[in-house]
């Protein structure tokens, strides 16, 4: 009998050596991923610039207005939807995003992490739409939230800066596909950085901010639907413009490449 | 004792390396998928929004007309993207016999004077859609309402159909991820309306038909 409770003494043991061993992970951090080839070109903050937030009440913040439906249904329990409102780097509300998160069937905690599949339709007015497809590892950001502050409850240390996209394109970016106007038929990569400013235990996340950045290829003759070849026209113009608009004196189109003038590049 | 001891450490630590690799934390259910095979080859498979009950959000300017009204009302356009065209719509996404099996939004904006639109339909326990058509003209639902004898502001009743995205002329698929990645294709989009309610909400269904085929 003693060496069936030595036994289940050392499984304990084990087993909490393990766990410390998945919590310090190596293989599911996340690293810090090259932005050359990329322009900042959209950013936004949390809650300010979330028009909408909602999911099924699980997530470490707030459903946004309060009235919003939330995702209560089995089939989209664990998916969160987001409205955002997306700023050059002047600060002017350039853009308008729809962002729908769910977890990844990839996800593994011993060599891939817990991975998000994150989409996005951003709306640049004016200009078009194009989709964000891109795989997350949240597992950092998951370990310094949820785990260490809301289940361990200790302080947060931050502000902290994570970039989790890592896929589906080359590089750990993610793919973009552009849909209509100036961004149809092209195709390109793109990266977010968050910076989580304040996190509380009780209110989960209370700050933070992000930035897009997007690397586009330059648009190829023939590969956009024939109706929207009319918008092509001015795709050499309308391309470049996502960062500086309308001649707006968007700072982003002085301070870098445009989106357009970066294709060019290998 | 001590080598009962190390033997269960082992086996502790063995399990739960073996439980992070291989239990399969992330499972969202899934209903069975009610596709058919069309006749020159692609799979079609359609996904219904009833309204108002699916509806999640939208935010628009006033060239979208009645459905450009924020809803949530507290969630309304900032006044920099007040003035272009453009609408914005969320909703639920439901499989033909009305089970809700994923979250949709749709875009709908003017550049350049071309108007378009654009779903991006996610459908968690298998992957997403990204759809775009040439949109139809601004407050395309407003006109076939008006046409249908509805008066503006007021409750209306009916039956009315706006082929947001006509099956010949037809949207695109353009791309999608997990199950629907390397897939393209083409889709329509129809709303039919069967009433606006006292404070302006659609009563209907929207219905997107998709024919999808690998991408060659």
């Amino acid at each position: 009998m003693k060496y069936i409770w030595m036994a289940i003494a050392g499984c304990i043991a084990g087993a909490a050596a393990g766990a410390v061993l998945l919590y310090f992970n190596p293989l599911i951090a996340t690293g810090t991923p090259s932005l050359a080839g990329f322009e900042r070109t959209l950013g936004y903050t949390l809650p300010d610039d979330a028009l909408v937030v909602t999911h099924s009440g699980v997530l470490p913040i707030e459903r946004k207005p309060f009235e919003v439906e939330p995702l209560w249904e089995s089939a989209v329990r664990s998916t969160s939807l987001a409205t955002l409102v997306l700023r050059g780097e002047a600060g002017e509300a350039r853009a308008l995003a729809s962002r729908i998160a769910a977890p990844s069937k990839r996800t593994e905690l011993l060599t891939t992490g817990v991975l998000a599949n994150d989409h996005w339709l951003v709306t640049v007015p004016g200009e078009g739409s194009f989709f964000v497809v891109a795989e997350t590892n949240v597992s950092t950001i998951a370990k310094d939230t949820f785990v260490a502050v809301q289940l361990l409850g200790r302080e947060w240390q931050g502000p902290r800066t994570y970039a989790p996209i890592e896929g589906p394109e080359i590089a750990g970016t993610a793919r973009v596909i552009g849909a209509a106007g100036s961004f149809a038929g092209r195709s390109g990569r793109a990266l977010e950085r968050y910076e989580v400013e304040r996190f509380a235990r009780s209110a989960g996340l209370e700050r933070a901010s992000a930035e897009l950045y997007l690397a586009l290829d330059a648009p190829v003759e023939g590969r956009a639907a024939p109706s929207e070849e009319g918008a092509h026209g001015e795709d050499s113009a309308a391309g470049t413009s996502l960062s500086g608009g309308e001649g707006s004196g968007d700072s982003s189109t002085a301070d870098g490449p445009s989106l357009a003038s970066e294709a060019g590049e290998p | 004792m001590r080598t009962a001891f190390i033997v269960g450490v082992l086996l502790g630590l063995a399990g739960i390396l073996a439980a992070a690799r291989y239990v399969p934390w992330v499972s969202p259910p899934r209903l069975p998928s009610h596709t058919s095979v069309v006749a020159n080859g692609g799979r079609a498979e359609a996904f219904v929004i009833r309204l108002p009950a699916d509806r999640i959000s939208a935010q628009g300017t006033e060239a979208a007309g009645l459905r450009g009204a924020a809803f949530p009302p507290e969630a309304a356009l900032p006044e920099a993207l007040a003035s272009a065209p453009l609408l914005v719509e969320q909703f639920k996404v439901r499989d033909r016999d009305g089970n809700v099996i994923g979250v949709a939004a749709r875009h709908w904006s003017q550049p350049a004077g071309n108007a378009s639109s654009s779903w991006l339909l996610v459908i968690p326990s298998r992957g997403a859609l990204l759809l775009t058509a040439d949109g139809g003209p601004p407050a395309a639902v407003d006109a076939t309402l008006a046409a249908a004898g509805r008066r503006p502001g007021a409750a209306w009743s009916g039956e009315a159909t706006v082929e947001a995205a006509p099956s010949d002329t037809g949207g695109r698929i353009v791309g999608g991820s997990g199950e629907f990645d390397a897939l393209e294709g083409r889709y329509s989009e129809t709303w039919t309306v069967t009433g606006i309610g006292e404070s302006g909400e659609l009563k209907g269904t929207i219905e997107l038909s998709t024919v999808t085929f690998a991408a060659g």
